[in-house]
């Protein structure tokens, strides 16, 4: 312990702090305006300064070592001076257009200038108006009104991996300059927009469409990346304008991936609002009444077992419980999820789910990834896996790493090498104390799918990446809505698709499912539920709107196992209503009633279904089961071909789109 | 003045032969070695002590104290970086000395190595220094022939790896941290973060290559031959080098606390048109304040006398300016590369540079206003206080030295 005088006042404070830190223990911490720069920007905007008595000149607070004596003032007039005057040097080339910049009341500049009551750099001095850079239309660049703090730089090397950033020239012409052709390639780009301190970045979905100040910002999840992560949705005139990160629970700035960022504005577009019936080929708009009596009288008509519902990528899970249990009451047992990338049956257990949570993969140390790509699939968690300088090895399609990896081929005898130990990598996961498999969603889609989990469980195993304490187990990629069809258990063991397009069906009950073409029906009559004006819904007889994900409590299942609720952000449009209101009011007009009348009521039901629903999903770290013991692994190899987006949502927005198309072309 | 017995760069001029290891061994180098390395590091170190060597760099530490704490850094490994990265307007010393001096320079690294436990060195070399990084680079592997350097030096058990590392072209090198980054092969810049004073993780001790070539006969002719020459508190030698408007611009070797005059006069012929026609004086390399006439007349060039008149010894690089020059060009230029070799980390430096400059070249060019010069004094004061590295502050010391003394040549070119 060591005794220091801060403003007058003794203070004792632990030995080897800072002088900023050593007031900060002493709980007489430096201004405000400081401490704020100091947080997001260390040693950028030079304001930590203070003055010790006895010494000449002011002292660096961050920098200069607390020393036992030392008699430090925090706040004298020649340090505010001394502080306004290193702002104003920041500010001279820094153009005086707040009033069009788009950071303008969430900028950490203008803040400090306002704290120090300053309007502009040093007077006389003229600056120009930032020009934009070309670095696409989502994370656009002015880098006239950069301070050159560097966080982007340090951003996109550390964490994106990426090279597209670098600073350029010196003296005063240092700047940063992008390497960039049409955009960003990292898929964390987004987060450009949030690092930056003074409207260098700025998010090009939500230009000119409003002021910080005039949104109305709520906290809720989003569902497009499957970890479902928390975030901001401020919305303005009726629209979400624009989604970033909620803080994460220590107060650090979080992170979202760019799907999440900009894949919102799928919402907006190509709605359905109102209910639609057929009438001679035709849609015809009409009542809520008719649209459920139609429906309904339709579902009473046919066999029960000549009817069946198929749930996709955007129903939630109240909804597909409701649509199970009323398919249960009309005596029906064909419920399926749709067309999915993966089918991921129930009985998989935690081979659904990423089982190592976010903060243990700093601890892993050593790597297999088996037919994924990370850095599309799991963007945030690829980023805590590059911060790891483990050993990493990839088997299958070789997919870009933005990070050193050993690739093994995609031949499948590689894996049977592995998990025989044959192989050179099994010596480095078996020596590994912490060993980390990620698998990709792709492995579900494998005719051999059986066979390749068996061969999964035997590495795990041997390798120790299940064991007691530990689990290492990683299943990326595979959508959220798939998750919770396959918790409600409504994944079938063998699809009921092709059944249905040979005419097994009379009547289809299509829920959030958006990417059936009229000849997977076969005939059928089909009653459409859900948000799009889709293919799917232009080949219904009966449209019933839908709430999307943004503008209903609903729970979904995340890529960790559990069970998380959006909260409303938007009302629905038009006469749309939440997913499983409709099916209620449908099952009255089937005068079966399902026994829920509010959300508690649905979700009791959910709980019922699954403890994943309840908040206490199965320990993360259970042993995995093996799944089966079915079937040979082919010779097919790892591939990502055939990929693409389960999410509607995503598949329609414009800015996810633009982003596809633009690094299409860059990747030739 | 310096008898020639008492001096140490004994060929700093290129006249007594070449940089081969026999001619270097004729004049003298390398011919304590294998006594001094038989004594112990600590007896060396108090050698040094007593001689009272001071840093020929920028903060001119007392070289003794600088190596005690360096010594007592709790690491396995350590490395010693010799600094030859000069490059500031007017200084022109480290290149004669590795063209002509390079075995007394590797001499006073191994002393400097094995007192303080080191044993790989670099020197750090700007990169348009080819030919002297040439000779270094024979320099080294000769001696190494020799078993002056490499393993088990004489037989004594001493190691020292020595290599040459080729620099950038950034002044901002100056600093050691921002050297350190370039010698990892990123951008230069100053780094105060945990390890910025690290290279490659370990400790490392920085030396300007003339305080290195003062440590042989420091230690083979005593402390106390070495302390009588100067003044107390700025005993030695220092190479200073006399460049403008002199008659015979040159490098010599002179004791700390000779006459300005007397360098001048002597040395380097006197000022062209006459003592009467000297404008100022740059003591020492750009950086530091110039000195109008009447100072110049009784200063002496050491470190305190310098420090007294709010100048500094700097490098030791005089820059003499006679009447015909124009001064506030001078300064204009000095401003001009200052604004070019600011790094571009800290807004303080970075923009205040550039205003500096801006302001300055107003002024030069007959556009500038009397407010003008209160706007570069305030400028002058902010990036003084708030700037992250030195080089900052040393883009501000000739501009306030200038307003301190010459202001009225600034007046006299505003509009109004």
């Amino acid at each position: 312990m060591i005794k220091l005088t801060i403003d007058g006042v003794e203070a004792e404070v632990s030995e080897g702090l800072s002088i900023a830190g050593a007031c900060e223990a002493a709980g007489r911490p430096l201004p405000n305006v400081c401490r704020r720069a100091e947080e997001t920007l260390p040693g950028v905007l030079r304001l930590s300064f203070v003055e010790i008595r006895g010494r000449d000149g002011v002292f660096d607070a961050r920098t200069e070592k607390a020393a036992d004596g030392m008699e430090i003032a925090r706040d004298t007039p020649r340090l505010k001076k001394m502080r306004e005057r290193a702002v104003r040097l920041m500010l001279a080339k820094h153009p005086p257009e707040c009033s069009v910049c788009e950071k303008a009341g969430e900028c950490l500049l203008q803040d400090v200038c306002f704290e120090l009551g300053l309007s502009s750099g040093d007077e006389g001095v003229v600056t120009p108006l930032a020009e934009t850079e070309e670095t696409g239309p989502l994370v656009r660049m002015h880098p006239g009104r950069c301070i050159l703090c560097m966080e982007c730089l340090r951003f996109m090397r550390d964490v994106a991996g990426t090279s597209e950033l670098a600073l350029s020239g010196k003296g005063a012409e240092t700047r940063i300059v992008p390497f960039v052709s049409g955009a960003f390639s990292s898929p964390l780009s987004g987060n450009l927009t949030d690092i930056c301190p003074a409207g260098a970045f700025t998010d090009g979905s939500s230009k000119f469409l409003t002021r910080p100040w005039n949104v109305e910002r709520k906290k809720t999840i989003d569902v497009l990346d499957s970890f479902l992560p928390p975030v901001f949705m401020d919305v303005a005139d009726g629209r979400i304008v624009r989604v970033t990160p909620a803080p994460l629970p220590d107060g650090r700035a979080g992170m979202i991936s760019d799907r999440t960022r900009f894949g919102v504005d799928g919402t907006a577009f190509g709605r359905v609002d109102r209910p639609y019936i057929r009438v001679d080929g035709r849609f015809r708009e009409c009542s809520w009444t008719e649209a459920l009596m139609t429906a309904a009288s339709k579902l009473k008509e046919a066999e029960p077992s000549r009817t069946a519902a198929f749930v996709g990528s955007t129903a939630d899970c109240e909804s597909m419980a409701a649509l199970a249990d009323m398919m249960k009451i009309i005596g029906s047992a064909n419920v399926d999820a749709g067309r999915f990338y993966a089918r991921v049956p129930k009985r998989a257990g935690r081979w659904r789910f990423c089982n190592t949570a976010a903060e243990d993969v700093a601890k892993a140390d050593a790597l297999l990834i088996v037919g994924a790509d990370p850095e599309r699939e799991a963007s945030l968690m690829n980023a805590a896996i590059r911060g790891n300088p483990m050993p990493k090895a990839l088997l299958g399609a070789r997919a870009e790493q933005n990070y050193a990896c050993e690739y093994l081929g995609d031949s499948s005898d590689v894996l049977n090498e592995l998990a025989s130990g044959r192989h050179p990598f099994a010596s480095v996961m078996k020596r590994a104390r912490f060993p980390m498999l990620v698998a990709g969603k792709s492995l579900w889609r494998r005719s051999d799918a059986r066979a390749v989990f068996e061969k999964l469980y035997e590495t795990c195993v041997s390798f120790g990446v299940v064991k007691d304490g530990w689990n290492g187990f990683n299943m990326v990629g595979v959508s959220a809505g798939m998750l919770g069809a396959s918790e409600l258990g409504l994944v079938a063991e063998t699809p009921l698709l092709p059944k249905a397009e040979e005419g097994a069906y009379d009547v289809l009950y299509l829920l959030g499912e958006d990417r059936l073409t009229r000849a997977d029906t076969g005939g059928a009559f089909v009653i459409y539920q859900g948000t799009f004006a889709s293919e799917t819904a232009m080949c219904a007889d009966v449209i019933l709107p839908g709430a999307a994900y943004t503008e209903k409590r609903a729970t979904y299942v995340g890529s960790n196992g559990t069970a998380k609720s959006t909260a409303p952000v938007l009302p629905p449009p038009g006469q749309a209503r939440e997913d499983w209101k409709i099916l209620r009011a449908l099952s009255e007009y089937l005068e079966k009633t399902l026994p829920y009348d509010d959300l508690d009521g649905i979700r009791d039901r959910l709980g019922a279904l699954s403890a994943a629903f309840v908040g206490s999903p199965e320990d993360g770290r259970t042993l995995l089961e093996p799944v089966s013991k079915e079937g040979n692994l082919s010779d097919e190899p790892f591939s990502l071909s055939g990929e693409g987006d389960d999410n509607e949502v995503c598949r329609r927005s414009p800015s996810l789109r633009s982003l596809k198309k633009i690094r299409k072309e860059n990747n030739g | 003045m310096l008898k020639d017995a008492d001096r140490i760069f004994t060929n700093i001029d290129g006249r007594s032969g070449g940089s081969s290891l026999a001619e270097a061994k004729a004049r003298g180098c390398w011919s304590g070695a294998a006594e001094y390395l038989k004594k112990t590091p600590r007896e060396l170190l108090e050698t040094v002590a007593r001689s009272g060597l001071r840093g020929r760099g920028m903060f001119a530490r007392k070289t003794a104290e600088k190596w005690s704490e360096f010594i007592k850094r709790p690491s396995a490994f350590k490395y010693l970086v010799v600094s030859v990265n000069e490059s500031e307007p007017g200084t022109c010393k480290a290149r004669s000395l590795l063209r002509y001096e390079a075995h007394r320079l590797l001499e006073g690294c191994l002393i400097a190595a094995y007192i303080c436990g080191i044993r790989r060195a670099y020197i750090y070399v700007r990169g348009v220094f080819a030919e002297e990084i040439e000779i270094l680079e024979n320099a080294i592997a000769e001696a190494e022939r020799a078993g002056l350097l490499g393993m088990n030096i004489l037989r004594t058990g001493a190691d020292l790896h020595l290599s040459v590392h080729r620099g950038g072209e950034a002044y901002v090198c100056r600093t050691d941290s921002a050297m350190f980054r370039s010698m990892e092969g990123s951008r230069p810049m100053p780094d105060f973060g945990a390890d910025g004073e690290k290279l490659f993780g370990s400790p490392v001790l920085v030396h300007n290559p003339e305080t290195l070539c003062m440590l042989p006969s420091v230690l083979t002719r005593g402390a106390d031959w070495f302390s009588s020459l100067g003044r107390a508190g700025n005993e030695g030698v220092r190479l200073f080098s006399v460049s403008g408007d002199v008659e015979r611009p040159c490098l010599v070797e002179e004791t700390l606390g000779i006459p300005m005059r007397d360098l001048i006069d002597k040395y380097a012929g006197g000022v062209i048109g006459g003592w009467q026609n000297l404008a100022a004086v740059i003591p020492g390399g750009i950086s530091t304040p110039c000195l109008p006439r009447e100072i110049c007349e009784h200063v002496r060039m050491d470190y305190d006398s310098l420090g007294a008149v709010s100048s500094g010894l700097g490098t030791g690089a005089l820059i003499v300016i006679g009447k015909s020059s124009d001064l506030v060009g001078i300064l204009r230029r000095i401003a001009l590369f200052f604004k070019n070799e600011s790094c571009g980390e800290c807004a303080v430096c970075r923009e205040g540079c550039r205003l500096m400059f801006d302001l300055i070249d107003g002024i030069a060019s007959g556009r500038g206003k009397r407010s003008d010069i209160g706007r570069l004094e305030r400028l002058c004061e902010d990036t003084e206080n708030a700037a992250l590295c030195p080089v900052g502050i040393s883009a501000v010391r000739p501009v306030s030295g200038f307003l301190r003394h010459f202001r009225t040549l600034l007046e006299e070119r505003c509009r109004d």
